[in-house]
């Protein structure tokens, strides 16, 4: 990085707020996704001002700029694949405006999803999407992204809450998208556009967030099934009766043992578990808590548990979390995020999750499927040695195969870990038909491509590159192997 | 002089490296990565570049070095890690390959020299005992291992849990001992160095017949406990002077103080003692006892772990300021001596057994 430019950014946001050290441009080069590059510099702005005079002095000497939140994206969003300037909104953590009788909050994007609903839920208000990452995911990093969690199924996705935003374009200029209000119907939505653009058409300074009453009641009901598909047919089932449910998680038998195995939870030896999670007026939910535990029965459960003790309830929720952990603990094996997050039609994840299971066994590495199914959001895990080159190529002809799968059920490549680098061949393919109307847009709004450049669309190369494991995958210059090719 | 960076100990762990999913659930909780919020600053950016330094990727610079050493080894971040990675091992790992290498930091360097050479890193000329006026006995059944902390910073501590002992009758002594290396580990410093210490201030215990050692500090009792064992058997028990004093019933007088209670790291998180202090706490009559926000498995750091104002003493100072404002005004009661040095810069804080000793009904 050329030191004048360094010294300038200097003057915007003051000496401490930048760096060039080896430690953080390192760092700083990572996110919770499989890869990293270095960055040039990074910092660290307080005001939008600042954040405009950053991309003024980029755009004019054409430096990358890439926006970093929480740094928790699992497909590299933060990752600054052509260097560059990092800018962290780490110190942009102002709640603006509670205004619970306009159902909004005014935030900067800084603030991390749970600390903003720490002090909403004060007023007994809370900005539902629910991302596993709330404890230290922004919102900018959410909105940027789309993020959502597992009760999407009722309360929608972070696009479903911007009522309006505060961005500064790739030339520099302050652009106010959106409103403050509950209806628009002025003009493009260009608040929309910029949700899940992953930071390549600017940079968001502020969000005016809708807010909504903390729901009251909460009950949970679980099933075990000794089949796929019955489990499958029980979520259908529910959401056709109709009872929507706040959260419907669905685990694999490969999650079931593990957690089984490695924290002895209690749990039924299934195929498949599902739990119901249903919330609202006590008398609503002891109405639906029979209709669910009805509907499980009848689809052949071999066990339905029930529960509105706060306690058993967080237990069991516990050992839906402890997914995670458990797989880390199998030995000489590192779960990765590859083909994490695809999104299915609700009633296809049988189809999706019985696929998934012969295209691990073809390549003999280990996916491990979990996630929302309320709303047809599956997290497969993918478990291999990272250390070995040839479990890596094993483990991207395997994410080709199941992206076909999810393809050829009408599903979509992400649900709610967006595209970046690890998905962005898989979307280009899913999304041929659009990518000229995107790449239009991309170059209308940021004509020197300094905003995030490198992904989506843009991303050249095949999903194993920039590492950040010790494996040295080559690249053979053809396209994940199986792409395209649906498994019965 | 500087070798070549040769990842000795980072080779074996790799598999924990790897198994970090980056997640990044360690920042909320990273007392150090809430004062500076740098990511590079955080458990997740240590693991990043322990990897660097692995794969070599990155130089092992003045920037490397302090964030590698800008951690107070509290273990919050191994306690709240959803994949139970033992991140402790990796920043000791990075912090020993560095320390070998000759990439040093400058008080570091001091620090262990002082230590390997003196026997302490502070300038301590005279044996700890002749401090306290008592000479070591040929023969007892209990040790006072007092550490270096205590000695030379803190003999308040000292004097008030040797007064605690003296008062009921225990056969003790205290002893020729030597730094217990725990400040050599955080600094990386050979194992062959730290197991010398170890033989030696074994030996000198063994020498005396001791059945039983008690600690104020719980990082030397750390090191007896995890460290030594690696290297020697351990021919007596250990206790932390909590644990020790609950053996025994004292007469205290009445106190209005208004108090809390600061849990050290190494002796909660990292050893479960929880509950020995606050009941000795409430053996005082009438005491004003209220619990900070955060406390037990969640509690704060004093900031002085890990050796870490070696470091950045700014920055040890901020997180201990962070500490003290959950005591709102309240005198803080610990039991670690580094803790109460490091607190007390923010604060009115007492080791328990101070609060004992000079509660103590008089005859």
């Amino acid at each position: 990085m050329d030191p004048s430019i360094v010294k300038e950014l200097e003057a915007i946001v003051g000496p401490e707020n930048v760096s060039t050290s080896v430690a953080d441009t390192y760092v700083f080069g990572f996110d919770s996704s499989i890869h990293r590059h270095k960055a040039d510099v990074v910092v660290m702005p307080v005001r939008t001002e600042e954040v405009s005079d950053i991309v003024k002095l980029a755009n004019r000497h054409r430096i990358p700029v890439v926006a970093r939140g929480g740094g928790t994206g699992l497909s590299g969003h933060a990752v600054p694949v052509k260097g560059g300037i990092v800018l962290s909104t780490r110190r942009m953590t102002k709640i603006i405006d509670v205004r619970v009788e306009d159902l909004y909050v005014r935030v900067q994007p800084g603030i991390i999803n749970d600390d903003l609903n720490k002090v909403l839920m004060k007023r007994n208000f809370y900005f539902p999407p629910t991302p596993g990452s709330g404890k230290v995911a922004t919102i900018g990093g959410m909105v940027a992204n789309n993020a959502s969690g597992m009760r999407a199924i009722k309360y929608g996705a972070t696009r479903d809450y911007v009522m309006g935003m505060e961005v500064v374009l790739p030339t520099g200029e302050l652009a106010h998208l959106g409103t403050r209000t509950i209806k628009n119907s002025s003009g493009y939505q260009l608040d929309r556009l910029i949700v899940g653009s992953e930071g390549t058409l600017g940079i968001i300074t502020e969000i005016t967030l809708r807010i909504m009453p903390v729901p009251g009641n909460k009950a949970l009901v679980l099933a075990a099934f000794d089949d796929l598909r019955k489990a499958g047919q029980t979520i259908s089932d529910v959401i056709a009766y109709p009872v929507i449910p706040s959260a419907m998680e669905f685990m694999d038998r490969t999650c079931i043992d593990a957690v089984i195995s490695a924290f002895n939870v209690n749990f039924p030896h299934s195929e498949a578990i599902v739990m119901i999670e249903l919330d609202g007026h006590l008398a609503e939910i002891a109405d639906n808590m029979e209709i669910v535990e009805k509907i499980a029965s009848d689809a052949g459960a071999i066990e339905v548990r029930s529960s509105d003790d706060p306690k058993e309830m967080a237990e069991w929720v516990a050992a839906r979390k402890a997914v995670l952990p458990a797989m880390s603990a199998m030995p000489n094996k590192a779960s990765v995020a590859l083909a994490d997050d695809m999104s299915v039609p609700i009633s296809k994840i049988p189809d999706a999750v019985v696929a998934f299971h012969e295209i691990a066994k073809k390549y003999d590495i280990i996916i491990a499927t979990y996630g929302h199914a309320g709303d047809g959001n599956l997290h497969t895990k993918f478990l291999l040695d990272v250390n070995d080159a040839k479990a890596w190529k094993r483990g991207e002809a395997a994410v080709g195969e199941v992206y076909a799968v999810v393809n050829s059920l009408g599903g979509t490549t992400s649900g709610e870990h967006g595209i970046a680098i690890t998905k962005a061949p898989y979307m280009r393919k899913e999304r041929k038909d659009t990518l000229a109307a995107m790449i239009a847009i991309k170059k209308a709004l940021d004509p020197n491509n300094i905003m995030n450049p490198g992904k989506l669309f843009e991303w050249e190369g095949l999903i194993l590159a920039d590492l950040r494991y010790p494996a040295e995958v080559e690249e053979d210059g053809h396209p994940a192997e199986g792409f395209g090719e649906g498994v019965e | 002089m500087m070798a070549e960076f040769k990842p000795n100990r980072l080779n074996s762990v790799v598999d924990e490296m790897n198994t970090c999913t980056a997640c990044a659930t360690c920042l909320v909780t990273c007392d150090v990565f809430q004062v500076l919020q740098w990511d590079s600053s955080s458990p997740r950016g240590r693991v990043q570049l322990a990897y660097g330094l692995y794969t070599g990727e990155i130089e092992p610079d003045n920037s490397v070095l302090t964030r590698i050493y800008q951690c107070t080894k509290c273990g919050r971040c191994e306690q709240d890690c959803p994949s139970s990675v033992k991140l402790l091992d990796i920043f000791e790992a990075a912090r020993h390959d560095l320390f070998e290498a000759g990439y040093r930091l400058e008080k570091y360097e001091k620090f262990s020299n002082k230590i390997l050479t003196e026997g302490n890193p502070y300038n301590g000329e005279e044996p700890r005992w002749k401090i306290f006026g008592r000479e070591p006995k040929e023969r007892a059944e209990v040790a006072y291992f007092m550490g270096c902390k205590v000695a030379f910073q803190e003999p308040e501590m000292g004097r008030a849990t040797i007064g605690l002992i003296e008062h009921l009758g225990v056969d003790y002594t205290l002893l020729d001992e030597t730094c217990c290396g725990a400040p050599l580990v955080n600094a990386g410093v050979s194992d062959e160095e730290i197991r010398k210490i170890a033989e030696e201030n074994v030996r000198e215990i063994e020498n005396r017949g001791v059945r039983k050692v008690i600690f104020s500090c719980p990082s030397c009792m750390m090191s007896f406990r995890d460290l030594y064992s690696e290297f020697t058997d351990l021919p007596f028990e250990t206790e932390h002077e909590v644990e020790f004093f609950q053996n025994f019933g004292l007469e205290l007088e009445h106190t209005d103080e208004k108090v809390t209670y600061h849990d050290p790291c190494h002796l909660g998180r990292h050893y479960g003692i929880y509950d020995e202090p606050r009941k000795l706490i409430a053996r005082v009559p009438n005491i004003n006892f209220v619990e900070m926000e955060n406390t037990r498995e969640k509690a704060l750091c004093c900031g002085a772990g890990g050796s870490m104002k070696l470091a950045d003493k700014e920055l040890g100072i901020k997180v201990g300021e962070k500490r003290m404002k959950e005591a709102d005004g309240r005198t803080v009661i610990t039991a670690c001596p580094n803790c109460k040095n490091n607190l007390k810069i923010s604060g009115r804080v007492k080791g328990v057994s101070e609060l004992l000793y000079e509660n103590l009904k008089k005859e």
